[in-house]
């Protein structure tokens, strides 16, 4: 039996997990309104108390939304940061701390660190298997906005063809994220260093001639300015890394005239090669790794907060749920009389549990149904915010985690419901008649 | 074809043992109509629920047309409610969201589903007949007194039963509405032998019925033939 | 006496306590795997070995995988992004002369696809490992069913 369930596609899988949260709640419904038509009568019931029934509506939806949200929000907020990695096969570094460098490198969330000099990234570039080697030199920004140096094998590797313009081909030209405070044809004076304490003169007579814009990538680079790697090392009055007379920029570059660079982004020709890579540089002096295996590392770390936020959402729909349950038996009491009445006039026990059964049901499905659709909302506001503030595109959307959360939630009030209509028929008919 | 009704021995006590009921012996031919009267707490009322099986006696039989309903379970006393009575109640109880028609059909919500068509044509057939044929698709809170009571009285109707009872069916009504009602009812009854019995402190509905039982502290002290 | 009597059963039973101590290394030529190890893996889950490989030849060599209980294990590489965490089928990886490999935890691993039994911890098996031609032997100590690590890894041979 596990091995059938193995085998199956993981989407089939969703499907039928959730069929089989749902199962119980609606097979409960379908056995309590067997050959019954109580839903015009319960319509009118509910329109009664409407004010009552939409509090109920907004307690449900206000938990089902809560435990929705943070599924798709955590969710989105990791595949929004995975996403902004894939890009970073292998980084190298001098030996530190891998997840440093990878905020700096990948998150432009630059730290000081050491430097990886001319000569280790000339055995990086030249090393067998090694499609490029672009160094990353980040420090300066503008109005906000990282100044990263880099080569144009980087741009092209990050972003694909550019949206507008053409990228860099000298050392004052700059390429812009797609969402950089720089316009094409524009140009910008960085500041040394970044955030308040950035000095905003210590570049001043330098600028940089934006020539081209990347398509969107969804990570921090978007907001981010590329520039030659020569025009990094250019205004902070270094060596460009090429000799005197050589007016060029990119690959290769005279060890002895480049004075280094923070990290290396290097990309192999084969599948294999990243690996081969890794080992290969992972000595004392330099440290290579994989953004991709630090992520997963520190999402595995999160893995706990986000079990006990999980466990937090559905406790939380649990406690709601025998509110619910509470409440349905006090509402029970609002319609005693016209159960009575019912009862009074013939209608069968197994109609009149099924009346308040279904008052109870579309109480149920409304607020979960609200419940999700607010869940989802508040999942993309809190997203919009996360990209506004950390530039990771962030997009929470409704996935088969949710759909199951909700599912499950579902069927068990739709049980529980059970309960207070069983209550609902036991209740002394003649005195409901005569309130 | 309208029951007889036969009671014996019926007795009603209430938890704290007070009898509230005592009646040896009481027979209704089909299509009679009885006036159930008699002072506040003489238990009128209580008679009225134990013949419709709304409530169950603790002592004696309850037999109509050779049914012993003091001897059913509730579904089966609902069920006999449901195909043989149709109840009129002093206070109409009516479901203010639906409209006169809904009203007057609420049978058919529960009914087999052979049934439901003919019973809300009836119930519409009912509420013409009873002068409210226009105004079928109006929500009742927009009705008077009189005019929702009748409404009440169509409901009664649809199933077709054969037993109409009724209690207090013109306790809410000024004299002019109460006049028309009751003598609706006595007609409609007896064009389909129908049996009415019905709990009342008016005389004057009391006067239309052929039948008058009295009661007092739970005992019938006279009983006359109109 | 008593101190030669007491040195006399260590020299004794140093054989036994080598063996005890290095059968989680495995050699051939040059080459060596070293701290193999698996966490607990249930029956029909998929198990991932992890390990050194030093290559101290003067010949670089091609790692490409392995067996157990007559099963191939795959040599596999981890990847990261949006769509989770992966491992993808590698040909082979090279392991250049006088270097060494590590094959650990979300980097890279050999994969033994729906193994037959449960993989308890504290248990031992056996593998081989294809490297370089050779199929070199390797007893694989299974750890903790969350373990990251080896349970003496750092230290040396």
């Amino acid at each position: 039996m596990l091995d059938l369930w193995a085998s199956l596609p993981p989407a089939l899988q969703d499907v039928l997990f959730a069929l089989a949260l749902i199962a119980p709640g609606l097979l409960a419904g379908a056995l309590v309104l067997r050959g019954l038509r109580p839903l015009p009568l319960v319509g009118a019931m509910l329109r009664r108390f409407a004010f009552v029934n939409a509090l109920f509506v907004a307690l449900i939806a206000v938990s089902v939304g809560l435990g929705v949200g943070l599924l798709a929000q955590e969710r989105g907020l990791r595949q929004g940061s995975a996403r902004s990695a894939e890009k970073f096969d292998l980084i190298v570094a001098a030996p530190g701390s891998e997840v440093t460098v990878m905020l700096a490198a990948v998150y432009l969330q630059p730290s000081d660190m050491a430097l990886v000099t001319g000569a280790q990234y000339a055995e990086i570039a030249a090393a067998e298997g090694v499609a490029f080697a672009a160094p990353i030199a980040f420090g300066d920004s503008y109005q906000g906005a990282p100044v990263v140096g880099t080569t144009v094998d980087f741009v092209t590797h990050l972003a694909g063809p550019l949206a507008e313009g053409r990228v860099f081909s000298a050392a004052e030209e700059a390429v812009a994220g797609a969402y950089a405070p720089v316009d094409v044809g524009g140009s910008f004076t960085p500041a040394h260093g970044h955030g308040p304490a950035a000095e905003h003169e210590a570049h001043e007579g330098f600028a940089y001639a934006v020539t081209g814009r990347m398509a969107p990538t969804g990570s921090p680079w978007d907001r981010a300015l590329l520039v030659p790697v020569e025009g990094v090392w250019a205004v902070h009055g270094l060596a460009n890394g090429h000799a005197p007379d050589d007016p060029r920029i990119g690959p290769p570059f005279v060890p002895e005239m480049m004075p280094g660079t923070p990290a290396v982004l290097v990309h192999a020709t084969e599948l294999w090669g990243n690996y081969a890579l890794k080992s290969r540089f992972t000595r004392g002096d330099l440290m290579a790794f994989f953004p991709g295996t630090v992520l997963a590392q520190l999402h595995a770390l999160m893995r706990d907060v986000r079990s006990a936020m999980s466990l937090m959402a559905v406790l939380t729909q649990v406690l709601v749920t025998l509110s619910v349950l509470i409440g349905l038996m006090i509402l029970v009491r609002l319609i005693a009389r016209s159960l009575a009445l019912l009862r009074a006039i013939g209608a069968p026990l197994r109609f009149v549990f099924a009346v308040v059964w279904a008052y109870s049901a579309a109480l149920i499905l409304s607020g979960a149904t609200l419940g999700l659709a607010l869940g989802w909302g508040a999942a993309r506001g809190i997203s919009a915010v996360i990209t506004a503030r950390t530039d990771v595109l962030v997009t929470a959307n409704l996935g088969w985690p949710e759909a199951h959360l909700v599912a499950g939630f579902i069927s068990l009030t739709l049980f529980m419901a059970l309960l207070p209509a069983w209550l609902a028929v036991r209740r002394p008919l003649l005195t409901d008649l005569r309130t | 074809m309208t029951p007889a009704l036969h009671v014996e021995d019926l007795r009603v006590t209430s938890r704290e043992g007070r009898v509230l009921l005592d009646v040896p012996l009481l027979t209704l031919a089909p299509g009679q109509s009885l006036a159930l009267r008699g002072a506040s707490g003489a238990g009128k009322s209580t008679l009225l629920h134990v013949l419709s099986g709304l409530v169950r006696p603790s002592a004696g039989r309850v037999v109509w047309g050779g049914q012993d309903i003091a001897a059913l379970t509730e579904d089966a006393r609902a069920r006999f409610r449901r195909e043989t009575l149709g109840l009129i109640f002093q206070d109409c109880h009516l479901f203010e969201e639906l409209s006169a028609l809904g009203n007057a059909g609420l049978a058919s919500a529960f009914a087999p589903a052979r049934d439901r068509a003919p019973i809300r044509l009836a119930a519409a057939s009912w509420l013409a007949a009873l002068g409210l044929g226009q105004a079928g698709s109006r929500a009742v809170d927009s009705f008077s007194g009189g005019e929702r009571q009748r409404i009440a009285v169509a409901r009664a109707l649809a199933g077709g039963p054969p037993v109409i009872l009724a209690d207090e069916p013109t306790a809410a009504l000024d004299r002019a509405n109460a006049d028309a009602l009751g003598a609706d009812l006595v007609r409609l009854a007896a064009e389909g032998g129908r049996t009415l019995i019905v709990v009342t402190h008016d005389a004057a509905l009391a006067a239309r019925m052929g039948r008058q039982i009295t009661l007092a502290d739970g005992r019938i002290v006279e009983d006359t033939d109109a | 006496m008593r101190a030669c009597l007491l040195s006399l059963l260590l020299i004794a039973a140093a054989p036994a306590l080598a063996e005890t101590h290095d059968d989680h290394v495995a050699e051939a030529e040059g080459l060596r795997v070293l701290h193999a190890w698996t966490p607990a893996t249930a029956k029909g889950a998929d198990a991932l070995v992890y390990m050194e490989v030093e290559n101290t030849s003067a010949a670089e060599v091609m790692l490409t995988g392995g067996e157990a209980e007559g099963a191939a294990l795959e040599l596999v590489g981890f990847s990261y992004g949006a769509a989770g965490e992966a491992w993808t089928v590698l040909p082979g990886l090279p392991i250049p002369a006088r270097a060494d490999v590590d094959l650990e935890p979300k980097v890279l691993a050999l994969r033994w696809s729906s193994v037959p039994m449960d993989l308890v911890p504290g248990a031992e098996l056996e593998i081989e490992v294809e490297v370089g031609g050779h199929h070199l032997h390797a007893h694989v100590e299974i750890g903790a069913a969350g373990a990251t690590g080896h349970s003496h890894a750092g230290h040396n041979h």
